[in-house]
């Protein structure tokens, strides 16, 4: 992806995973992209393997005429030793067979560790080993699909172990050696100066924001103390100030993300949603 | 220590299980009686509940009237190996409440539900489950989520029959 900066007015995107058409009524007309997460669209089918679901391919088949469509992985486990999730590039494979996917993403993470599921998001250790592990599997799926791959900076639930880079610095390699872009979580930070005093003016100051083309923007709980990166509120005054501070820099974001998880979507409501939507365009001033 | 063994600590920490002792350093040996690890497994254990309770609304809230839900969730992780696709999870979770629990109503609960949502998907097949309680009367108060005891239910031995091709997918039938 080229580091070239364009003056171009970010979008808006919103988080699209459960098969619930009014939803998408109440949503499309504030937004120029829908991100979906193939593997928590994905169904069991009768020999208990996981499948797209197909009316929700369905949906995003229609949605595609009018607004972009990108794929947001939480399953694909980057960054576990043994390897990528096969699952998870089989469904990414039937979904980019059915619906035209504008780009396709992915945590620095690992979600698995000796085969088993984890049910958390743990950021890779940032050393040389992770690195160049990381940077053959972006590179092993940037010429696999031939669409732009985005990796994002994830919320930490433990403490770095021994690390070699600074979180900036590791991103900043990734995306250089790769090409691939990068997803700017301001949530995700925010959660780490909460949970463990992340400096976030330096963390910005030497990374390479011309790599971000997307953000994401969300809201958790605070949970024994912790800020948790669970996405089932509205955005915070404090998250939406530092989005707007990051969009003054240089940049070649394409749009803003405002993740919202399916079983938040009840509390929050449709026209709570869509009230959320219209505070972030306006204050983000986004096209 | 490299990543396989980092990772392999990690998930041995969070399934409650010792680490060997010579690959334990001083990051190990803080994690493993920390409050981050706590809280990891119980975000993890979070996660688990709010996913499953969706699939499986009739379980879970069996389970949740007597306080059991969680706890059955933390110790079916650490048990089992389960799929990150939750549909998949949910399968399994049931399968182990009806093979690891000796309380006869959630076994018929989870059996029911299990075989429910297979029918209800195009299952073809046909299923019997045993129950020792008064089907309808279970299934409406987890329906409508009203909380019950046993000792408020109907006892008797019955069958629910569970098809694509009965109305509703399922039919009851007393044994005796």
């Amino acid at each position: 992806m080229s580091d070239s900066t364009q003056h171009h007015i970010p979008s808006l995107c919103y988080t699209y995973d459960s098969d619930d058409a009014v939803l998408l009524e109440r949503v499309l007309p504030y937004v120029s992209f829908i991100e979906t997460t193939p593997d928590t669209i994905a169904r069991m089918d009768e020999q208990g393997h996981a499948r797209m679901h197909p009316g929700i391919i369905s949906q995003l088949q229609q949605i595609s005429a009018t607004k972009k469509i990108v794929a947001h992985g939480v399953g694909m486990s980057i960054g576990t030793y043994e390897s990528i999730s096969s699952d998870y590039l089989f469904l990414l494979d039937e979904l980019i067979r059915q619906v035209d996917i504008y780009w396709h993403s992915e945590h620095l993470g690992y979600a698995v560790a000796d085969g088993e599921f984890l049910n958390v998001m743990l950021p890779v250790n940032r050393n040389k080993e992770q690195l160049d592990m990381i940077c053959d599997r972006i590179d092993f799926l940037q010429e696999k699909y031939k669409l732009p791959f985005l990796i994002e900076n994830i919320a930490h639930l433990l403490p770095d172990y021994q690390p070699e880079y600074s979180e900036a610095q590791f991103l900043n390699e990734i995306t250089k050696r790769t090409g691939c872009g990068l997803i700017l979580d301001l949530y995700n930070i925010k959660c780490d100066q909460y949970n463990f005093n992340f400096d976030i003016p330096e963390f910005l100051n030497e990374l390479n924001l011309l790599s971000a083309r997307e953000i994401h923007i969300a809201n958790g709980s605070v949970f024994k103390g912790r800020m948790v990166d669970i996405h089932s509120n509205t955005v915070s005054d404090e998250v939406l100030k530092l989005t707007k501070d990051v969009l003054q820099r240089p940049h070649n974001i394409e749009f803003v993300t405002f993740e919202l998880m399916p079983q938040a979507v009840a509390s929050v409501g449709y026209d709570g949603i869509e009230q959320e939507l219209i505070r972030i365009k306006n204050y983000l001033q986004l096209a | 220590m490299n990543t396989r063994d980092f990772q392999h600590n990690v998930l041995q920490l969070m399934k409650g299980k010792e680490i060997d002792a010579s690959s334990e350093d001083a990051y190990f040996q803080y994690l493993k009686s920390s409050i981050d690890l706590e809280i990891m497994k119980d975000i993890s254990a979070w996660w688990r509940c709010v996913t499953i309770e969706k699939y499986c609304v009739l379980t879970s809230r069996l389970l949740s009237m007597t306080g059991d839900f969680e706890k059955q969730i933390r110790a079916f992780y650490q048990h089992e190996s389960i799929s990150p696709f939750v549909e998949i999870a949910s399968h399994q979770f049931l399968q182990y409440i009806m093979h690891q629990s000796t309380n006869r109503l959630w076994i018929s609960v989870a059996d029911f539900e299990d075989k429910l949502i297979k029918v209800r998907k195009g299952d073809e097949l046909e299923y019997s489950i045993q129950w020792n309680y008064e089907p309808y009367s279970v299934i409406g108060k987890l329906v409508q989520n009203q909380a019950f005891s046993e000792t408020q239910l109907s006892k008797g031995l019955f069958e629910t029959r569970i098809s694509n091709d009965i109305e509703d997918y399922f039919n009851v039938f007393p044994m005796n």
